[in-house]
């Protein structure tokens, strides 16, 4: 390792860069394959430098035999017109190190600076040795969504958990929260009677759990169903008067619509624009909010209900 | 059905906004005015689609242009190019009456709007006036709110508070004069005057830096710092402000306010708390330490000039006197530069170097902190040929951030030194796009928070400093020197520095 660290130097001489770099984090991703490696690496790239530093990608190769090979490269990107370096290490690892990842990952982190590490493939065990080098651990519970689901809820417990799919989740939330804002509809916030989240199985089941655990429903008010993208119907209101708000993302469009209907008759509309790319962007969001999300960690809980649910 | 609980919105828990308005309406007097659309709008639509304003929240314009509701509605919209569902809204909500000033039945009818409004959105009673008008009408509007019983909350209300945009006053004197009539319609504490220059993040970062990190406080003083240099730099000339401008020049319209406010910020002592009265009462005792100058030394130690014709980032342009609007034998300075001292301990003997201009060669901010050199260097003089001093640079704008210089080895044999930058860019280091100046402020009037606004007390320093270089200037009938447009101003400014041995920095 101190060959990588010699060698990361030695690209900054060469490549005549005396000036100091920008740096805000070392991230850390550990990756299971290739080919997610690559796409992690992808996503970090296209931060474009608004989360300058040191990335440092962990490919766990199958194999018995001990193994760690090394890649370093600088890389600039383009901030608000100025030149931003970051700095790029990759590791291939195999056999035993695989278990001792914290030992190689700690040398290469960058002083004073925070550490998150990014499990590209399923939530760690809450063994893993590198959680306690992580300031913050990013995850992405999608599938399959109850066990990631539940590792992400036991990981919760002691770190800072940051998972990507809620993060994507977000205009949908964000939209529906903003309907319940208009005074007309404001009322009908505490007579939810029922609550049909769609979409694939993490972000249905997330969905469900913070409906449950914002409003305070009954698991069995919560209907989820298998759909292409998230949506969110609420039934709210009494026999004189109901209220029915959607938020849904429909087709190829990049844009989540919420309405609101009282007697049905559209009282209130809202739409919101998806990043074009929802991984950088999430990734994004979660390195800018390096700290503990009560709402999710409350839905996670939720989740795990509703998913034991018959 | 039940009233709405609007306070609070389960769903937003973590979504929550660290800031939010409460319900009110706000007042705009000179609503179909340049301000309005050009700030206010932009602000407001930016704060309601971050959530940042009440659904209970409205706005009434208030101008001598005849419009409607409907055509005041429009004129909001057109003013934002992509609104937000959340914005429009609000729009829906927004009502308009147009009247003069002066005229008794445009209070009336505003005082009937502001009640139908609190019934029909349930804006509680709760007014924030905003005076977007030119100066000469702030004390009759005030007059005229708190006649008819606007400058106090209605029954059931929180807060009315009276938003005052600079310039307060011409001089000390009518300074003081309009403070007095505000005064006896609003109390102090309702009265919030604007600085933009205070909502900019960067300028809150002073604070920031000097306050929240041990590292800087034991260096920032006499034994340390040499002198340090403020330049306010703006490229562009008057454009079609040459009227107004003829009546302000760059001491009124940039020293008078910004420049001493940022030169507060740079000087003060650390409060004990960062709220209104721990900031505001160290910024008074910092500007009340600031020199008045004697009529020989405003003489000496303050230069004003004007454009001429010149090349400005590659465009020619004409000379201030030919811009529409200004008097071809014009004497207004467009113009300053001037040597500040601050007489109390921390600072006795390190000149401030102020300068300001229009139709510079760049638009830029900054505040140049340069360090004295150490006491011996034990480098061999041909080593050390290149090595500058110290300065620690924060960079208001453009390219917001700090620098710090510093000396560093060359690589090599020989023991050369140079100096090299270490920058902070808030753009590269922050996600975050920090607010305009005027959603911060907004959202602070309405919030209640007069951190960032300007206390009565204040002004009066401000104008005390400047009050004698206005009064000087009145006598002096010499010629004013010209800067070509383009260049950083008259070699009289550059003689200021000259004398004590120290030069301008080039930015």
């Amino acid at each position: 390792m101190g060959a990588v660290v010699e060698a990361l130097d030695g690209l900054r001489r060469t490549a005549q860069h005396a000036a100091t770099r920008t740096s805000v984090v070392t991230l850390v991703v550990v990756a299971p394959d290739e080919a997610r490696a690559n796409r992690a690496a992808d996503a970090v790239k296209r931060l474009a430098g608004r989360h300058p530093g040191r990335t440092v990608v962990v490919v766990c190769r199958p194999g018995a035999g001990a193994g760690l090979d090394a890649d370093v490269l600088l890389h600039a990107n383009e901030a608000e017109g100025r030149r931003v370096w970051s700095e790029d290490v990759r590791l291939w690892v195999s056999g035993p190190l695989g278990q001792h990842l914290d030992s190689l990952v700690e040398p290469l982190t960058l002083p004073d600076l925070p550490v998150v590490v990014w499990f590209a493939g399923a939530p760690p065990g809450p063994a893993e040795p590198l959680l306690a080098a992580a300031d913050a651990v990013v995850v992405d519970t999608k599938e399959p969504a109850e066990a990631h689901l539940a590792a992400a809820a036991a990981l919760d417990q002691r770190h800072t958990v940051l998972d990507l799919a809620w993060i994507r989740l977000r205009p949908w939330r964000t939209t529906l929260a903003g309907l319940f804002d208009v005074p007309t509809v404001r009322p009908f916030l505490g007579t939810v009677t029922g609550a049909t989240v769609r979409g694939k199985p993490g972000a249905r089941l997330l969905l469900g759990g913070w409906l449950v655990s914002r409003l305070g429903l009954p698991a069995s008010a919560v209907t989820t169903e298998q759909a292409r993208h998230a949506g969110i119907v609420l039934e709210a209101g009494d026999a004189d008067r109901r209220a029915l708000v959607t938020v849904v993302r429909t087709g190829d469009e990049r844009v989540v619509r919420g309405r609101a209907e009282i007697g049905g008759r559209a009282v209130a509309e809202d739409r919101r624009a998806l990043a074009d790319d929802s991984m950088a962007w999430s990734l994004a969001e979660a390195l800018t909010h390096l700290r503990r999300d009560r709402a999710h960690a409350e839905a996670l809980q939720a989740a795990l209900v509703l998913a034991a649910s018959p | 059905m039940n009233p709405p609980d609007l306070d609070h919105n389960p769903l937003l828990d973590d979504l929550e906004v660290e800031r939010r308005a409460p319900p009110c309406v706000l007042v705009v007097f000179g609503a179909s005015g340049d301000l309005t659309t050009r700030k206010l709008v932009p602000a407001l639509a930016a704060l309601a689609a971050n959530r940042r304003l009440s659904a209970r929240f409205a706005v009434v314009g208030v101008a001598r242009t005849r419009m409607s509701d409907e055509g005041f509605r429009a004129r909001i919209l057109e003013a934002v190019p992509k609104p937000s569902a959340a914005w429009e809204r609000l729009v829906e909500g927004f009502r308009y009456v147009a009247g003069d000033y002066t005229d008794r039945e445009t209070f009336l009818r505003l005082a009937a709007v502001l009640g139908e409004m609190d019934a029909e959105l349930g804006t509680g009673g709760n007014r924030v006036h905003y005076l977007a008008t030119v100066p000469d009408v702030f004390a009759g509007v005030a007059s005229s709110l708190a006649e008819h019983g606007l400058n106090g909350p209605a029954a059931g209300g929180g807060f009315v508070r009276l938003v005052v945009e600079k310039p307060f006053g011409r001089d000390l004197p009518s300074a003081v004069a309009l403070d007095d009539q505000l005064h006896r319609c609003f109390r102090e504490e309702q009265i919030y005057r604007i600085d933009h220059y205070l909502g900019k993040e960067t300028v809150q970062n002073v604070l920031a830096l000097r306050f929240a990190n041990s590292i800087f406080e034991p260096i920032w003083n006499r034994r340390y710092v040499d002198h340090v240099q403020i330049t306010v730099a703006e490229s562009l000339g008057v454009g079609h402000r040459g009227g107004f401008y003829e009546t302000a020049g760059a001491l009124r319209d940039i020293v008078q306010n910004h420049v001493l406010q940022v030169l507060a910020l740079t000087v003060m002592e650390p409060p004990a708390t960062i709220d209104a009265k721990g900031i505001r009462d160290e910024k008074v005792k910092a500007l009340r330490a600031v020199d008045v100058l004697t009529p020989a030394e405003v003489a000496t130690e303050v230069v004003r000039s004007q454009y001429g014709a010149g090349w400005v980032e590659g465009e020619e342009v004409g000379g201030y006197r030919d811009e529409p609007g200004v008097d071809p034998a014009s004497r207004t300075d467009t113009y300053l530069a001037m040597k500040v001292r601050v007489d109390n301990w921390r600072w006795a003997g390190v000149p401030f170097y102020v300068r300001t201009g229009k139709r510079l060669p760049k638009r830029l901010t900054e505040v140049a902190m340069q360090f004295r050199g150490v006491p011996h260097l034990p480098f061999a003089p041909t080593d050390a040929e290149a090595l500058g001093p110290n300065a620690l640079v924060l960079r208001i704008q453009p390219d917001e951030g700090i620098t710090l210089r510093f000396g560093a080895k060359v690589p090599g044999q020989a023991f050369r030194l140079r100096s090299v930058s270490m920058d902070f860019s808030y753009g590269a280091a922050f996600l975050e796009e920090a607010p305009d100046a005027y959603e911060r402020l907004l959202l602070d009037a309405m919030v209640g928070d007069p951190t960032l606004f300007i206390r009565a007390d204040e002004v009066d320093q401000a104008w005390r400093v400047v009050a004698p270089i206005q009064e000087a200037w009145a006598a002096d009938a010499a010629p004013l020197p010209t800067y070509a447009a383009g260049t950083w101003g008259p070699a009289e400014a550059d003689r200021l520095l000259h004398r004590d041995g120290r030069s301008w920095r080039s930015p």
